[in-house]
């Protein structure tokens, strides 16, 4: 229950955000922010297909490639357990490493199958504007959404 | 097997299923997923929508504020033109008056003086210029305007010039009719009018405009003095006539006056 409100509300809240920002920015992607949120408190080998799931639901619901937003968020996915090891999630300056090593890694994940498909619009040359305003409303998003997240659900993180 | 050897296997699993998918669907995209959010859309899409308004509302907030702001701008910018514009209305009055006496004296405009006051006394009729001797002017230049003769300049100082009036009551003009033969003298009948002395067999009408027209004088022949408002009856006998003649122009409210060269 708590995953399927979770997700629902990341899609509604990024619709959201997408109509409010128009033009002028990139939104923040709360679908990741979402996908860190539940994979936190599983296990990584249910973790990690969850989040290939969850990309692949994006990736339909985006009209885009399948599988470019579920390797993004599989590699994002990995990149947080890996970091998680290392920094406390729980902490800021740790949500802080993990946001930016896994938002990193979700990127990085995309522009591979873009590069797989030679689909040469995935430029991050082109996109930095996009990936940079991504990246600084998630980060500045993410303390606020963790911590209601753990206001509303009470969870810990269980690996 | 090692925890991290599974994760890893995934990892690589989900990577090579991901890429698969990515090539398999590529013909089909974005096609297959196109059909999927079409069915799905009504559901998320919504939330955009709500988030479209919620921006186009946030856009016209901001844009009212805008035009506001642009409209304070514009009023300031349309007074201060209105500013200009009247500035240079006031100046086009002053040069096409110029002008005009420039083309009816020829060269003969010494400089345009602006009158800064007139005199004190209730009995004289005389005119303070913001100009004297430094600026050119000299005892007994004519002064005018566009619409007729002013008087003529009586003292100066190195700034300043008196200017005696037609209304003053030492002021003497020579005038003449447009329509009757012969002279006659204006002399100034404070505090508005003209007395003019004519022979009594000139043909004078009320209405009519009498001109300067001495032939060696003070002033330049056919500048307008005023108009004839009352023609005085004669007694038998009487060797002159008496005209009162309203001047051309409002002494009380010139600004500017044209000085001419001295005959």
């Amino acid at each position: 229950m708590r995953f399927v409100l979770v997700i629902l509300l990341a899609f509604l809240a990024q619709g959201f955000l997408s109509g409010l920002l128009g033009d002028a920015l990139a939104p923040p992607d709360l679908i990741y922010l979402g996908a860190l949120l539940l994979i936190s408190s599983v296990h990584p080998l249910v973790g990690l297909p969850l989040a290939f799931a969850l990309g692949i639901l994006q990736d339909l619901l985006s009209t885009g490639y399948p599988g470019l937003h579920a390797v993004g968020l599989l590699c994002a996915a990995y990149v947080f357990y890996r970091l998680t090891r290392v920094v406390h999630w729980d902490e800021l300056a740790g949500q802080l490493i993990i946001l930016g090593g896994s938002f990193v890694a979700k990127w990085l994940g995309m522009l591979l199958i873009g590069l797989w498909l030679r689909t040469f619009e995935l430029n991050p040359l082109t996109l930095w504007p996009v990936i940079l305003s991504e990246f600084l409303l998630t980060v500045l998003l993410a303390p606020f959404i963790i911590s209601l997240y753990h206001g509303i659900f009470g969870v810990t993180r269980n690996e | 097997m090692t925890d991290t050897f599974i994760r890893r296997t995934m990892l690589i699993a989900l990577l090579v299923l991901g890429m698969f998918v990515a090539t398999v669907t590529r013909q089909s995209s974005p096609a297959l997923p196109g059909e999927f959010a079409a069915n799905v859309a009504p559901l998320f899409g919504w939330s955009y929508r709500l988030g479209q308004n919620a921006h186009a509302a946030l856009s016209a907030v901001f844009d009212r504020r805008d035009l506001r702001a642009e409209q304070r701008a514009m009023q300031e910018e349309l007074e201060q033109l209105k500013q200009e514009n009247q500035r240079l209305e006031i100046e086009n009055r002053r040069l096409q008056a110029t002008l005009r006496v420039q083309v009816q004296q020829g060269l003969g405009v010494v400089a345009v003086a602006p009158v800064i006051d007139d005199d004190a006394s209730g009995l004289y009729r005389r005119l303070i210029l913001g100009m004297g001797s430094r600026n050119g002017l000299r005892v007994s230049m004519p002064v005018r305007t566009a619409d007729g003769l002013v008087g003529v300049i009586t003292e100066v100082t190195p700034d300043r010039a008196v200017v005696r009036t037609l209304l003053d009551p030492e002021s003497v003009v020579a005038v003449r009719f447009p329509n009757s033969p012969g002279r006659g003298q204006a002399f100034g009948a404070p505090p508005r009018m003209l007395r003019v002395e004519v022979a009594p067999e000139a043909n004078v009408k009320v209405g009519e405009r009498i001109f300067s027209g001495a032939l060696q004088g003070l002033y330049p022949a056919g500048i307008t003095v005023g108009t004839v408002t009352e023609v005085q009856p004669t007694s038998p006998g009487a060797l002159k006539r008496i005209l009162m003649v309203r001047p051309a122009v409002q002494f009380s409210l010139l600004d500017e006056v044209q000085v001419l060269r001295p005959l």
